[in-house]
């Protein structure tokens, strides 16, 4: 990973040249040559999860606000949230008594990275329904994101008793895998997925997205790809999972396997970064196109002023247009937001690479203060090699 | 570089992403006519939402299928745009019609183009634009306005929760930059802690009196507050003075001499209230001395690099700030100090001391400063 990564902070001429393929200012207008020209294909799911005409009674909205959002999720097509939150409209006042309406309604929040929101909204919430283990779950979740570890560990500690045992094990061991070596959660997790406690998909499909999380940061590719691949048996298409198997394949070096999976499924933003970057590096002809596209998709969410993807445009402007700069300035915007590991290692990535001591102090001091061990991290970062 | 050409003729079907739900309105009016016209550039899946587009069922939307649907669209679009021209305060709703129909790309796939026009019975100085397409379907939904107006761009962003929106060329912007030197000037002097300094040193005695050889309370808050103003007044009216000169180019000296006599009078007013016999007129200190101070002032804005009569709004709207700043220094301080004025540690320790520390510290800065000059 490190060979990849400039020595010096220089733009390169590839990013003027690809700014200037502005395509969401606009090409010109145009009339189709012939009547049976097919302008869109519309997605099958938009039948039957398309937010409703007339409202819906209870239940059956939340029903469908649920395949909404898994279907937001899955496919990453950020409209499902907007027609979850349709569907939950009748009920949006009523949120914090409702908790089913206001779980939902802080999981779309959650989805468009609104952690704040979603965090206050479920407090709310929990202070009048305290038996909601799903709405617990979800606030950990958003604590561990904050990297308010002390605060997740306790809403995770909150849901036993009203979920499977499984769940408060998985969602412990995740947090304990950030705030100290991560052996002992992942033999945790090991011996959960060894044992014959009764799990549904879902769940299981969790367990193994926080084992593969925990491979990639003991610095061990196969097994991340190993657990990413049995998290996706019962699921192929879990995006979060996908995303974590084709990382892991270009961390090994199988550019192929990531061409292979996304070339025909560049729709989704994340796939087409690993694309892209799988393509570059494969000295595939069809490269800078993806490269080209993933560009103009930023441009369209900046002029949107949406911010979702700061993460891994960190990531683009770093590993492929090769402009640590911008790549260290939107990494920095983007912890802002979110403080995952993930988040931690592209800003000592981009920091590194600009030798940007005050950012590298900063990431050094989250390191210290959580006992971080993330062998991911540049070399001067990691903390114990346990 | 062929294989390249084939790979990108055969992508199009496949490359659509996902993204959030935008619509794309330009608008533009050339600040002579009363005419406006422009597009909008709506999904296909958006709008599918709302008018039935697939007539035959078949999940995909062809030409013929949105052609035919153009009136229904027209009808169901217009009425949830509208616009007014807003002209010497007076509102001018607009009408809007659209006639042509076309189509353009972007990256998450096919939009239908409605081309519009309309007329609005003034000429424009502002717009005030309401937006509510979409909304009751998709709460996420969002708005993108580009507006041409007077050969300036403006945008602005409709969402659920923004449904209107006023956008004007000059003033806004103009009153956006005046509110910004504002913020600057008050910035400026509560982060320059030699200029709050020289303040207070003038103001430490203003709730006091020299008598026999001491300090005494003075006797009325009408006097502090006579003696507040008179200090506050002459130090306003000299450094404006001095700052307008300054930041005009009637007046230019070297920074290094400027910032070592702004220390100087520190180490003077500190040293004024140690000597108080020595300097019974506090209000001539601050006149004098109000010159200096103003050209400290002057050299955030000549750093701007701004001339003739764009310096106009930043000057007064700078001046207005250091003199909210400044005011507001006063405020925190004079009440309190009355407050305190009958207790020996402020007459017999906070003064003195206070004074013969910002004394010191000044004339360390003065020798700091002094070493930036051409004689060192």
């Amino acid at each position: 990973m490190a060979t990849d990564r400039p020595n010096r902070c220089r733009r390169l001429a590839v990013a003027a040249l690809i700014l200037a393929l502005c395509p969401p200012c606009g090409a010109a207008p145009y009339t189709p040559a012939s009547d049976q020209t097919v302008l869109t294909r519309l997605p099958a799911s938009l039948q039957t999860l398309a937010p409703p005409r007339q409202p819906l009674d209870h239940d059956q909205a939340l029903q469908l606000a649920r395949r909404q959002i898994q279907q937001a999720r899955r496919e990453g097509d950020p409209r499902f949230l907007g027609y979850a939150q349709a569907t939950l409209a009748p009920w949006q006042d009523e949120r914090q008594k409702d908790a089913a309406v206001g779980i939902l309604l802080a999981t779309v929040e959650q989805s468009r990275h609104q952690y704040l929101k979603a965090r206050d909204h479920l407090r709310a919430l929990l202070a009048q329904h305290p038996d909601q283990g799903q709405a617990w779950l979800t606030l950990a979740v958003i604590e561990r994101v904050q990297a308010n570890y002390d605060k997740a560990s306790q809403a995770c500690r909150e849901t036993a008793g009203h979920l499977p045992p499984s769940a408060t094990v998985i969602c412990l061991a995740s947090i304990q895998a950030l705030t100290g070596p991560p052996d002992a959660a992942y033999q945790r997790l090991q011996r959960l997925a060894a044992s014959n406690l009764p799990m549904s998909p879902a769940q299981r499909r969790w367990m193994y997205t926080e084992l593969a999380e925990i491979a990639w940061q003991k610095g061990d590719d196969r097994q991340t790809l190993n657990y990413a691949k049995k998290g996706l048996a019962s699921q192929p298409d879990d995006r979060y999972l996908r995303f974590v198997k084709a990382d892991a394949e270009l961390a090994l070096g199988d550019n192929q396997s990531v061409i292979r999976d996304w070339q025909h499924n560049i729709a989704i933003d994340g796939g087409l970064l690993r694309l892209a970057i799988a393509g570059q590096r494969a000295h595939d002809p069809r490269a800078s196109h993806w490269a080209d596209l993933y560009q103009q998709r930023l441009q369209a969410a900046a002029q949107a002023r949406q911010q979702l993807h700061l993460r891994e445009q960190a990531r683009f402007q770093l590993q492929v247009l090769q402009q640590p700069e911008a790549a260290l300035a939107t990494a920095k915007r983007n912890w802002q937001i979110q403080k995952e590991p993930a988040d931690l290692r592209i800003l000592a990535a981009t920091a590194s690479a600009c030798d940007d001591a005050q950012t590298l102090a900063l990431a050094r001091r989250f390191i210290d203060q959580h006992g971080l061990q993330d062998q991911r991290l540049p070399a001067a970062l990691r903390r114990g090699n346990g | 570089m062929r294989l390249l050409l084939v790979t990108l003729l055969l992508l199009p079907t496949l490359v659509w992403a996902h993204k959030s739900s935008d619509s794309y309105l330009s608008l533009s009016n050339d600040g002579q006519s009363t005419a406006i016209s422009g597009q909008w550039d709506v999904a296909l899946r958006d709008l599918q939402l709302v008018v039935p587009l697939d007539a035959n069922g078949d999940r995909a939307i062809t030409w013929g299928e949105l052609r035919h649907q153009k009136q229904t669209l027209i009808d169901t679009l217009l009425p949830t745009l509208s616009v007014t021209a807003l002209h010497q305060g007076q509102r001018y709703p607009c009408t809007l019609h659209s006639g042509q129909l076309q189509v353009d790309e972007h990256v998450d796939g096919h939009y239908a183009v409605l081309h519009l026009h309309g007329q609005c019975g003034a000429v424009p100085d502002a717009m005030e634009v309401s937006y509510r397409f979409l909304f009751s379907r998709d709460p996420s939904h969002q708005g993108l306005l580009r507006l041409q107006l007077h050969k300036q761009t403006l945008s602005a962003i409709f969402s659920n929760t923004h449904r209107t929106q006023q956008l004007t060329v000059s003033g806004t912007s103009r009153w956006q930059a005046f509110q910004g030197f504002v913020r600057q000037g008050i910035h400026h002097i509560l982060i320059g802690y030699d200029h709050i300094l020289f303040l207070l040193t003038l103001l430490f005695p203003a709730v006091l009196v020299w008598k026999r050889g001491g300090w005494r309370p003075a006797r009325s808050m009408g006097k502090a507050l006579r003696e507040t103003l008179a200090v506050v007044s002459a130090f306003t009216l000299t450094h404006s003075i001095s700052l307008a000169l300054a930041t005009l180019g009637l007046v230019t000296l070297p920074s290094w001499l400027v910032e070592s006599g702004i220390a100087l009078t520190v180490a003077i007013g500190g040293a004024a209230n140690l000597m108080p016999r020595l300097f019974p007129r506090r209000w001539l200190m601050a006149l004098a001395f109000g010159l200096i101070h103003g050209l400290g002032f002057a050299s955030v804005l000549a750093d701007l690099g701004l001339q003739g009569m764009g310096l106009v709004v930043p000057l007064l709207g700078f001046n207005l700030g250091v003199e909210i700043g400044q005011a507001l220094i006063v405020l925190l301080f004079v009440p309190s100090a009355f407050a305190l004025r009958r207790t020996r540690g402020y007459r017999q320790v906070f003064v003195p001391v206070a004074s013969l520390v910002i004394m010191v510290l000044a004339g360390i800065w003065l020798v700091q400063r002094l070493e930036g000059s051409p004689f060192f």
